[in-house]
């Protein structure tokens, strides 16, 4: 059982900075949730007070029954005694040990006894299929099998919660693809409770039971994939997942277009300052056939690039760029005038502080 | 088929080679540094062999042999013979025992320093940190000089010493000797393992500590098994490089030890070559190379063994320092006593005896500025002050010639090195040119000098003997101080690689425009430290020209000697309060213009 919640958290750093704002959220047994969020958004910073490496300014971290952190009651516990297990992003493998010594340094400081730490290591050495490097040193392994070491030296202490500071990142394209299902399997396999740490909204989207988008240290949303990527909070979510990124629309950009698009969304659409719609939403028809019963505009295409499994064209609308995607072939070429059409399901409204309106 | 018509005739082909070496002239480049540096670095080396084992012709007669026939006698002299004791095994001793208190000392102090000015919450740690490099900038010598006019006592003749003045005798041991050059050295040393425990505490990555406290480990745990251990390789090397100085220095044991006969390896070394006895004199610069090579390996396997230990750090930003609490104020006195030891105090001595008619007296009366611009000093033969004396300018200006020419040759040997490595990267020639280049590193200084003499005392061949002339000088330092030269146009043209040149070379533009407009504007900064650092260290060294620079030819810091010598004692230190102020202008200078500090010339390689 691995239950971790954290209530009104705030980091303040020395010059008063703060890098996390009343962080409160919850977190299920076995859930996979990832901090997402850009660089200097507070994510690690979260991620290290959990583990206990940062001391928060106030707030409260529950593991179950335990205190972890309460500033009102001024417990803490210590990171050692907190059962976790943390992956850095750099891995932080002890150059001067062998990747045996490194998984089993842990063990003995938990004194687990002999036998069972070599069976324990063996296990880990197995799950994590890096089998005859046991002797080697970091500096002798790649960057990949480093990673893999970093988790077994981790995983060989049963940790109640697995905490991964942007494990991936120091991977290169196809590794990271690699471990990313690996990452899936084992979680899937081990049921921790698993707290990720990233930048990348596909890691995110593609590993999480949930995600807590985070900016300038506040929580921004919390919810599953699909809830993030359909019904963003606001406009920030709204263009932080996915890509090619949101098309947004305002009256200053395209007044035309977003006078029609209110039109067409009626009343509720009365105190919308912005309007957005993702690329695959949009349908793309020759300029005659026009659907009526869609919001739909005139543009023309100014740029057709094919991926392989899709075709992301760019259109020009009332001057403003706006990226679609599509999965059949397009019948157009570049310059070619068409019409666009949108569910208007498939519209996000953002008021004037950029919150979505349902 | 094609009837191939060119023509292959020799005239043909030698014209296409010539055409194509105008057209990029590396390969002569490559082939004249081969060729120079092969004499240069190797030379030295062969000739103290040459010498050591042939009979020379002072001693043909008593030997009963000819001059220039192989011969054992010098090997057995130093070795196994009625003056090997004093002349050897004695210093031989001495010299070890001194480097191995010297190191003890010098790294628990840089240990202590780098502990609390990295790892704690000590205040002023920046200031105390720049501070603590002072002494690493002054010359070597300067701790012993400031010793000399503090404890000086009437067995030397010339003015007195300061606890003289002030009514008490400094005994002997205190003095000179043993002790004196011990902790001169240790306050001169220190910031050698300062430095390099404090940038070893700083790389080690903080995550790899954090690591071992998430699998359960406490506070004195991680500091055990996993600090520690990323250490030892600072702790070797600095050792290792404090005992090859301690071993190569001349200064310091030549001020504080000569007057009570207190002798050690490299002012035995300078006794020989003053008794003209050559061939002793090699003997004994092949011992304290061969040392200084053994112990320069061994630092090189550590540096290597470093390596693996410097981890990029993911995120950089969290410092975890430990708290002091109660002993934040003992700490903080520590630091001032060492910064008051190491730097307030020997300068604030220096500074205090140049305008002092007597030292140790402080009062107003006794206030002159004769040994800066007095003409006829009664006290000193009716010597002028330093500023207006033809001897002290002379040697100045002879300083800055030298040095400034040294400067330019090593830069640019450096940054020829740099490119024909980089253009011929993998072959053996630039594998070749980089383990020449290195090589003067591991050689002790006092040693270097003594065996450019050996080389350049006579004709050889088609060269000519440079005894007694700048050029010798010249020759050494570039050579001596090649290493760190190379080290960084190496590194700067490995950054730029072969593209930006290639560029040129594509849109047509002749080596000549290659050179000096693409490559050497991109590299200017990289440059000039590779300039500014030859000139410092060149402005500052004795112990290297100690032998070289003949009475025609003074330097000021064997200016310093000579007065020193003469027991003009407040003459030496104006001359040495010049060359720390001219230094320390000039590594001010160089941090600002390039950002980094004098700390990037400090490891070989």
């Amino acid at each position: 059982m691995a239950e971790i919640h954290i209530r009104n958290l705030v980091k303040k750093f020395q010059g008063n900075v703060t890098a996390v704002d009343s962080l409160s959220l919850s977190i299920a047994d076995g859930e996979f949730v990832s901090f997402l969020g850009p660089s200097g958004c507070g994510k690690t910073t979260t991620l290290r007070m959990l583990a206990g490496l940062e001391e928060p300014t106030s707030g409260e971290i529950l593991l179950d029954d335990h205190v972890l952190f309460s500033s009102s009651t001024g417990e803490y516990t210590p990171p050692e005694k907190r059962g976790m297990g943390l992956v850095f992003q750099s891995y932080a493998l002890w150059p001067h040990m062998t990747v045996w010594e490194n998984i089993r340094f842990g063990l003995i400081q938990q004194k687990v006894p002999k036998e069972e730490q070599q069976e324990r290591i063996k296990a880990v050495i197995k799950l994590l299929q890096i089998e005859g490097l046991e002797k080697r040193y970091s500096f002798q392994i790649s960057g990949g099998q480093q990673q893999r070491v970093a988790l077994a030296r981790m995983l060989a202490l049963r940790p109640n919660t697995l905490l991964l500071d942007e494990p991936l990142s120091n991977l290169d394209a196809q590794l990271r693809i690699e471990m990313r299902s690996e990452l899936k399997r084992l979680h899937e396999r081990l049921r921790n409770t698993t707290i990720f740490v990233t930048h990348d909204q596909l890691e995110a989207m593609t590993l999480s039971t949930r995600i807590a988008v985070m900016r300038d240290g506040k929580l921004q949303q919390y919810g599953t994939p699909m809830e993030i990527y359909r019904k963003p909070a606001n406009l920030f979510v709204a263009k932080f997942v996915g890509s090619p990124p949101v098309n947004i629309i305002t009256e200053e950009l395209a007044p035309q277009l977003f006078a029609s698009a209110q039109k067409h969304l009626g009343r509720r659409a009365a105190h919308a300052r912005k309007i957005a719609f993702r690329p695959e939403s949009m349908v793309i028809n020759p300029p005659t056939d026009a659907d009526d019963r869609r919001w739909h505009m005139k543009g023309s295409v100014a740029a057709i690039l094919p991926t392989g499994p899709e075709w992301i064209l760019q259109i020009e609308s009332e001057s403003v760029l706006l990226f679609a995607r599509m999965d059949t072939e397009p019948k157009f070429s570049t310059g070619d005038n068409c019409t666009i059409s949108i569910e208007s399901e498939a519209m996000l409204m953002f008021d004037e502080a950029e919150a979505r309106l349902d | 088929m094609i009837k191939d018509t060119r023509d292959r005739s020799l005239a043909t082909v030698a014209r296409h080679r010539l055409y194509r070496l105008r057209h990029d002239p590396t390969p002569i480049i490559a082939f004249v540094l081969v060729v120079a540096l092969t004499y240069l670095v190797l030379g030295p080396l062969l000739a103290l062999l040459s010498e050591g084992f042939r009979v020379q012709f002072r001693d043909a007669a008593r030997l009963n042999s000819t001059k220039g026939s192989l011969t054992t006698y010098y090997l057995q002299r130093v070795f196994s013979s009625p003056v090997s004791t004093s002349m050897f095994w004695q210093p031989l001793q001495r010299t070890l025992v001194m480097s191995l208190v010297t190191l003890t000392g010098s790294v628990l102090l840089g240990f202590i320093l780098a502990w609390i000015l990295v790892r704690t919450d000590c205040p002023g740690s920046d200031f105390f940190s720049k501070m603590m490099i002072l002494p690493y900038i002054a010359p070597s010598w300067t701790f012993a000089l400031a010793w000399i006019t503090l404890f000086k006592n009437r067995r030397i003749a010339g003015s007195m010493g300061i606890m003289e003045t002030l009514g008490y005798s400094p005994p002997d041991w205190l003095a000179y000797g043993f002790f004196p050059i011990t902790v001169t050295l240790i306050f001169s040393l220190f910031p050698l393992s300062f430095l390099l425990f404090g940038s070893s505490l700083q790389s080690v990555d903080v995550q790899l500590e954090e690591s071992a406290r998430m699998v359960g480990a406490r506070k004195e745990v991680v500091l055990r098994t996993i600090v520690m251990p990323m250490l030892l390789p600072a702790l070797m090397s600095s050792g290792l490089l404090i005992i090859s100085r301690t071993i190569g220095s001349f200064g310091t044991p030549y001020l504080l030890g000569s007057p009570v006969r207190y002798t050690l390896l490299s002012t035995s070394l300078y006794g020989a070559v003053q008794r003209g006895e050559q061939g002793l004199a090699s003997i004994l610069t092949l011992v304290i190379v061969l040392i200084g090579m053994a112990v320069v390996s061994i630092d090189i396997f550590f540096v290597k063994e470093a390596r693996r230990f410097v981890t990029v750090s993911g995120k950089g930003s969290f410092q975890n320092r430990q708290k002091l609490g109660i002993l934040k104020v003992p700490a903080v006195i520590f630091l001032i006593v060492v910064l008051l030891l190491s730097t307030v105090l020997p300068m604030a001595t220096l500074l205090l005896s140049t305008v002092s008619i007597r030292m140790g007296i402080f009062s107003l009366d006794n206030f002159t500025l004769d040994y800066w611009i007095g003409t006829s000093i009664s006290q000193l033969a009716g010597i002028s002050g330093i500023l207006r004396n033809p001897d002290v300018i002379r040697s100045a200006w002879n300083s800055v010639r030298i040095v400034s020419v040294v400067s330019v040759i090593a830069g640019g040997i450096g940054t020829f090195i740099g490119y024909v490595s980089v253009r011929y990267s993998r072959s053996k020639v630039a594998g070749y040119l980089k383990q020449l280049s290195f090589l003067p590193y591991i050689i002790p200084t006092i040693g270097f000098g003594a065996a450019y003499l050996t080389l350049f005392a006579v004709r050889r061949g088609p060269i000519p003997s440079l005894y007694g002339t700048m050029a010798l000088i010249i020759l050494a330092m570039s050579i001596k101080y090649l290493p760190f030269a190379a080290r960084a146009g190496t590194a700067a043209m490995m950054q730029l690689g072969t593209e930006p040149e290639e560029a040129a070379m594509i849109s047509g533009a002749p080596w000549r425009q290659r050179f000096f407009k693409i490559v050497v504007p991109i590299l200017k900064k990289t440059l000039i430290t590779g300039i500014v650092l030859p000139f410092i260290s060149g402005m500052k060294e004795l112990t290297l020209v100690i032998f070289l620079a003949t009475p025609g030819i003074e330097l000021m810091t064997t200016q310093v000697l000579r007065y020193i010598d003469y027991g003009y004692t407040q003459l030496a230190n104006a001359v040495t309060v010049v060359i720390i102020f001219v230094i320390m202008i000039l590594t001010l200078l160089l941090q600002k213009v390039t950002g980094s500090g004098i700390t990037s010339g400090l490891r070989g390689n």
